[in-house]
């Protein structure tokens, strides 16, 4: 750490905050200036160590960070909400692998079989941000493991913030994704609401049972669906044209945004019945 | 919430298929340390997850500080005053032992930094962890990695502690350190901790429950469980027929619980020896 500027604290004003005699005003001033100084730090020690052997430096600047870095409430503890929601390196690497799982399937899948990339982001889209919810419902992705559960942040809004994060970085993922397939930039956000509709009717559900089997039991039902559209024999009478299903017909529009509404609705109503943070 | 109890068990049930882990359970108790021992399958793990309000009963009723876990705002009261340690705790292995208990801290709502950092560091030291809490927990002993876990669920001065075998996986040393800091919290809260060791029990335990099959078998204290067998423990050179069971012991003697014949030996009982003649009637009676 380099020194801020020409000035220091003089040794009567070092003397006057070791005391406690510094007023409030200038010490806030004092202890911004010793955070940045080495020679005023190592000069406030000498000092400390004459006047408490038994003082931990340690402690002291940890003290000194701790009034400095004071912050608005509301900032700090959504701050801290975040932190904790990211401090899952198992749930981090377990999203990361969805979403980038996502793009280069698709991305390979329009390299190689150009025909089969359209029907590949279809199935997946909607798919990924469930995936990336389901996984943040988990208790076993919690760096404190079953230690969390007993815990009052752990069983309010911790797996809620946690799935909003890994969903929403799994819908990043199918937007990047969608570069590779015949969709069209201005669909794209059209194609994020079926994904959205289904996490939110996924995370609904899970108020009441595991997650796990809602998820798999709708991506086998859609993956089969798409299969069927894309591949099937009567794909041609049946005759959907996949990549403006979402676009161009408005009703299934609305009806994916009434299922989302709806959803966040139930699981606010029901946030502290996940199954996963109380078993049954 | 009646009297000092801070627990209340009316008619607990939770059932596992077709096997009862905790069968029609009716108990209360109050502020000390109380010791829970049972065979390995009675029921004391799944008894201490509902008291620690993660998992649900099949019927009866549960009152923690007067509070019912199954009520949501209830829950998370008691939760606010609980501290867990589950048998397997699972902890995440590349954090160090201080990010983990303060992680742990943060989940617990103690979010001012300065106030979490004295508290994680006293818990730390309580365990003897001090001079290991920056070592990443992979590189711990599993007795150094069991102290991590009980420091997390000693953060926040909680007045009910469940500890499902706290002491597993401890040296003589660090058993007796645990048993310092519990009694001591044991003051002036609740501490409800299974073991399979009788000497745990004796050693720091006010109370001690018997659970098998998931029925209660004793409740009282370690000198009455040592006292239930007074009387019915002899000593002899040969294995006895009539005895419910008989070991050698160190000495090279047979030492048998039940009822003694005319003329035998009978010796001062042990608290191994209440607890063995009370599971084995049990056994003998089913």
């Amino acid at each position: 750490m380099t020194s801020v500027d020409q000035w220091h604290v003089s040794n009567h004003e070092l003397e006057r905050y070791v005391n406690h005699t510094v007023p409030t005003f200038a010490r806030a001033s004092v202890e911004a200036h010793l955070l940045e100084c080495d020679r005023c730090r190592s000069e406030l020690n000498l000092l400390r160590s004459t006047a408490a052997p038994d003082g931990d430096d340690d402690d002291v600047w940890l003290r000194i960070a701790d009034r400095i870095d004071v912050t608005g409430r509301p900032l700090r503890s959504s701050t801290t909400a975040l932190r904790v929601s990211t401090s899952s390196p198992l749930l981090l690497a377990a999203t990361l692998s969805v979403a980038v799982g996502v793009v280069i399937g698709v991305a390979i899948a329009a390299a190689v079989a150009p025909r089969a990339s359209l029907p590949l982001f279809v199935m997946l889209a909607p798919l990924a941000p469930v995936v990336g919810a389901v996984l943040a419902f988990q208790t076993g992705i919690d760096p404190a493991g079953q230690l969390a559960m007993a815990t009052p942040l752990a069983s309010g809004r911790l797996p809620y913030l946690r799935a909003l994060l890994s969903s929403g970085a799994a819908l990043v993922a199918v937007a990047v994704a969608s570069v590779f397939v015949p969709v069209g930039l201005d669909d794209v956000a059209v194609w994020l609401l079926p994904g959205l509709a289904l996490t939110a009717f996924v995370v609904a559900v899970s108020t009441w049972v595991d997650p796990r089997r809602v998820a798999l039991t709708l991506a086998c039902g859609w993956a089969l669906l798409v299969a069927m559209w894309s591949w099937g024999p009567r794909r041609r009478t049946i005759s959907l044209d996949l990549s403006n299903l979402a676009v161009e017909r408005q009703s299934v529009q609305l009806m994916l945004v009434a299922v989302t509404l709806g959803s966040a609705a139930v699981t606010f109503l029901r946030r502290h019945e996940l199954p996963g943070w109380r078993s049954r | 919430m009646s009297g000092d109890s801070v627990i209340e068990l009316t008619s607990l049930s939770k059932r596992y298929g077709s096997t009862a882990a905790v069968d029609e359970l009716d108990w209360s108790g109050g502020r000390g340390v109380i010791g829970l021992l049972g065979p390995n399958g009675a029921g004391k793990s799944t008894l201490l997850r509902m008291l620690a309000t993660v998992l649900s009963q099949d019927s009866g009723t549960i009152r923690v500080f007067g509070l019912d876990p199954a009520v949501a705002a209830e829950r998370l009261a008691i939760r606010r005053r609980l501290g867990y340690l589950p048998q397997e705790a699972g902890l995440y292995r590349n954090f160090s032992a201080y990010d983990l208990v303060d992680y742990v801290a943060v989940l617990k709502e103690i979010t001012d930094r300065t106030t979490r950092r004295d508290e994680v560091r006293r818990v730390l030291a309580d365990v003897g962890l001090t001079d290991e809490m920056h070592r990443r927990i992979r590189t711990l002993s599993g007795g150094m990695q069991r102290r991590v876990a009980l420091a997390a669920a000693l953060l926040g001065h909680p007045d009910l502690l469940v500890l499902d075998e706290p002491a597993a996986g401890l040296d003589p040393d660090q058993r007796l350190r645990m048993r310092t800091v519990l009694s001591d919290v044991g003051q002036r809260a609740t501490v409800l901790l299974s073991t399979h060791q009788t000497d745990e029990v004796a050693a720091f335990c006010q109370r001690v429950l018997i659970l098998d099959r998931g029925r209660l078998l004793f409740d009282g204290t370690p000198r009455e469980l040592a006292g239930r067998a007074t009387d019915r423990v002899w000593i002899s050179d040969v294995p006895e027929a009539g005895a419910l069971r008989s070991w050698v012991t160190g000495d090279g003697d047979i030492r048998n619980i039940g009822t003694p014949p005319t003329g035998a030996t009978v010796v001062e009982p042990t608290l191994d020896d209440g607890y063995l003649l009370i599971t084995t009637e049990v056994g003998v009676r089913t």
